[in-house]
């Protein structure tokens, strides 16, 4: 993971002279619209965009378009290959895996953005107030941070979720505490960099509070880190939730989960491969996306 | 006794009795039939000239603690003190009763008191001879509640701490509760904590190596890796064991196990599972023994708790599964379909109970219909299950069956250890429906003991039917043939009926072996018995 770098700040314009609120924000979005620009023009996040999009549209309204229930058992003959009737064949108990792959987006796409959502609220809290007031709470909440990273991710999770019972909350929470340390330590070096800024300091002798200079006057430039931050989490959770599944400590049967589902098909790989290939595939390519995007929003904010 | 086997042998003459069922019922009783011209069953054991030497791989499951018989729960533990270890009599390919460690048994006065005269010249792997005080001990060791052996199950209600005696320096006598006319099939290998171990035996010592009487020496033992044993030659079994040495292989899951003998690594798969087993079964450079089981599962309800209080709604459930579809699409065929009662057609006596209780079938109005004569609109519950061979599957499916008339059931799938728990923490005994692997044992009373009587130690309906109990209790103590079939089918409609639990098939039993191995049994109970294989190249 490469280390995020700060954006271009609208408080860098503050150096010349200070500005009103208002102006301000004026500027700030005249970035945002600067940005987007950028970011239409960069054809690896338009990419990534798209597809992400597609699976995202996919789990809205995958009831729409599927030809079967993916639960029911809709097929006498069981493990088929790809055929008109059911295009990608069909799984170990004769569901339709077609179905079963469209549908299998809404459990990953529920508990990924959930899961990076705490991640990177937890982490952005953190981060702030680390980062802002230092001292002996920074020391020792870093160091915590170092011993909670030094353990790969999947193991606490495994760890947690087979003390506390699979269910998608804790799937939900354990990723998102474990992502936790590592997004704050990315918003507290951010701020490390901000509050030694001039516009903070200004800040602080027009008399607002320490809470108002972090969230109102620090947060808003750090936004680019911390989108990159999150876009990289995503795909991150969504594999890890994948896996989870995939060793059943995750989303349960009859979901038709991609991690799960290629749990339960491995076992027939050699026989009738469709069970696992296709959702591979389809988690293969939501994670791509995802990534995609992560890169592409790291080079237009970098430029 | 004599009166036993002048019975049988009418009731064969009369055409009641097939050769079969005649064969299996008289070796139970320990009856020969040479007075009557009836030849014994047929030597399993190859007609070419066995060749010797060699060392044969088999695959095993991790056993799940230190292996040993009096504690054994898994086939993993199982097979690694089978090779060392021997019963009193051995199930043989069809399920008549090989003598063993026993030469012979009678019920003496009638099938309460049972007497086995042990082998005499049978040696320990350290040279002592083979006493009556070691099988008097090993069942005492089994039987004694402080030891905790995990045979509580196959003996309770039938034989008690304290009644096994020694009559003479060959002859044990058993003593037991309550008269049981399938005893034997209690000290046999459907019983596979009951083989022999020495008067002396330390729990815990047995993988030290060098234990039991049998026909392979286990000489090293590592954990989740294998077990190594060489041939005993002062085996008391005719020329056998033919082969030099045995290994026995652990593998953590199926699929790794599969891969292994695709690769050439094992030469002999004793559980090969029907789905994920294809690229095995479906290989023909592997000789596949298929064999009928009475491996089934038991999909439990409570009957004290509601949903399932009235049986009206458990019948609701029934009725909605397609039980032909199952067997094809979780089997391939490779089972049968049962009809939600212990008698499946591979144990004897069991015809009537299998042609007079008409099959259910799926049938949703039948099931609309009962779910409103209980005044019930919908049913919501969880039913519960662990991650092991298809029960998921089994799960999911039945999920998928019952919906259509409006019984929505919450599948839970837990890792299979957590299913089934120890000690106080036992969610398999608990929940209101629940999805439980059980294996073929030698007899329908061995199979029902454990599970249906009121009381009983793994009664997870928490059914208690005292008609039921009387009948069973009758049953166990009936020689009559025909009155055997009477009452199980009194037993079977009661089951059918009540429907403690549901019963949807009978699982056919798959090993596989490379073409070299020869003389290796199917067996009745899934186990391994190995003294007369032997490798031909």
């Amino acid at each position: 993971m490469p280390a995020p770098l700060p954006a271009e700040r609208p408080g860098e314009i503050l150096d010349a002279g200070l500005k009103s609120a208002s102006e301000l924000s004026g500027l700030a979005s005249g970035r945002a619209r600067e940005v987007l620009r950028a970011l239409w023009r960069s054809k690896t996040f338009v990419i990534g965009a798209a597809i992400v999009l597609f699976w995202v549209l996919d789990a809205i309204f995958w009831p729409l378009f599927v030809p079967y229930d993916p639960e029911g058992l809709v097929s006498p003959a069981t493990l088929q290959p790809p055929s008109a009737e059911h295009l990608f064949g069909t799984d170990d108990l004769g569901r339709d895996i077609f179905s079963r792959t469209l549908a299998g987006a809404r459990p990953t796409l529920t508990v990924a953005p959930l899961a990076t959502a705490i991640g990177v609220a937890g982490g952005i809290l953190v981060g702030l107030f680390t980062g802002f007031y230092r001292g002996l709470a920074d020391d020792i909440a870093m160091r915590v941070v170092d011993a909670l990273l030094a353990f790969p991710l999947i193991i606490i999770a495994v760890l947690v979720i087979s003390i506390l019972g699979p269910s998608i909350t804790n799937v939900i929470l354990v990723i998102g505490i474990v992502f936790t340390p590592i997004v704050a330590r990315t918003v507290r070096s951010a701020v490390l960099v901000e509050r030694q800024r001039e516009y903070v300091a200004a800040a602080r002798l027009l008399g607002n509070s320490d809470l108002y200079i972090m969230f109102v006057e620090i947060l808003p430039n750090i936004t680019g880190p911390i989108a990159v931050e999150i876009t990289i989490r995503l795909g991150y959770a969504i594999f890890t939730s994948a896996t989870l599944s995939f060793l059943a400590l995750g989303i349960q049967q009859p979901s038709p989960d991609w991690g799960l589902t290629i749990s339960i098909g491995r076992v027939f790989l050699q026989t009738a491969p469709s069970e696992v290939l296709f959702p591979a595939a389809a988690l293969a390519t939501l994670i791509v996306g995802v990534n995609l995007i992560a890169d592409g929003l790291r080079q237009v904010l970098e430029e | 006794m004599k009166d036993y086997e002048l019975h049988l042998w009418d009731e064969f003459r009369s055409g009641r009795l097939s050769r079969r069922e005649l064969l299996r019922l008289a070796s139970v009783a320990g009856i020969s039939l040479a007075a009557f011209g009836v030849t014994g069953p047929r030597d399993a054991r190859a007609q070419t000239e066995p060749k010797r030497g060699g060392t044969l791989r088999l695959a095993a499951q991790y056993p799940g603690k230190d292996p040993e018989s009096v504690t054994a729960s898994n086939a993993g533990e199982v097979f690694t003190y089978q090779p060392s270890l021997e019963y009193l009599c051995y199930p043989r390919e069809d399920w008549t009763l090989d003598p063993r460690l026993a030469t012979s048994w009678k019920a003496d006065p009638d099938p309460k008191t049972w007497v086995f005269t042990i082998r005499q010249g049978v040696k320990w792997h350290d040279g002592s001879a083979l006493t009556t005080d070691d099988v008097v001990a090993t069942f005492e060791r089994l039987l004694d509640p402080k030891v905790g052996s995990s045979a509580g199950s196959v003996y309770k209600g039938v034989l008690s701490f304290g009644n096994v005696e020694k009559v003479s320096d060959s002859d044990v006598r058993f003593h037991l509760d309550k008269p049981f006319v399938d005893f034997p099939y209690l000290v046999s290998g459907f019983a596979y904590q009951s083989a022999i171990l020495p008067k002396n035996y330390e729990m815990g010592s047995f993988t030290k190596g060098g234990i039991g009487t049998g026909p392979f020496v286990l000489k090293d033992y590592v954990p989740h890796q294998h077990a190594d044993y060489v041939a005993n030659k002062d085996y008391w079994g005719k020329g056998m064991p033919y082969l030099d040495g045995l290994k026995v292989l652990y593998f953590a899951e199926e699929s790794a196990t599969v891969l292994a003998m695709q690769a050439g690594d094992i030469d002999i798969y004793p559980v090969v599972p029907l789905k994920g087993g294809e690229p095995i079964l479906n290989n023909p450079n592997f000789k596949i023994l298929r064999h009928p089981s009475a491996d089934y599962r038991s999909i439990h309800m409570r009957v004290d708790q509601a949903p399932f209080m009235d049986k009206r709604v458990r019948q609701a459930v029934a009725f909605c599964i397609n039980r032909e579809a199952l067997v094809k699409s979780l089997f391939n065929g490779a089972a049968t379909v049962a009809n939600d009662h212990s008698f499946a057609p591979v144990y004897v006596d069991t015809q009537l109970a299998n042609s007079e209780i008409p099959q259910r079938k799926q049938d949703y109005e039948k099931a609309k219909a009962l779910l409103k004569e209980a005044g019930v609109n919908s049913v919501d519950v969880t039913l519960t299950t662990g991650q092991y061979l298809e029960m998921p599957q089994y799960a999911v499916a039945l999920r998928e069956y019952c919906k259509p008339a409006g019984i929505n059931l919450n599948v839970n799938v837990m890792p299979v250890d957590q299913y089934y728990g120890s000690g106080d923490n036992q969610p398999w005994l608990v929940v209101p429906m629940g999805e439980t692997d059980w294996a073929a044992r030698g007899t329908v009373a061995q199979a029902i003991i454990p599970e249906f009587p009121t009381g009983a130690l793994w009664n997870s309906a928490h059914w208690s039917d005292p008609q039921f109990d009387k009948l069973f209790a009758d049953y166990n103590a009936e020689l009559d043939h025909q009155k055997r079939q009477q009452l199980s089918l009194e037993l079977a409609k009661i089951q059918h009926e009540e429907l403690p639990v549901i019963i949807s098939y009978w699982i056919e039993a798959q090993r596989a072996t490379t073409k070299a191995v020869n003389g290796f049994p199917t067996a009745p109970d899934n186990f391994i018995d190995l003294r007369a294989t032997w490798l031909s190249s």
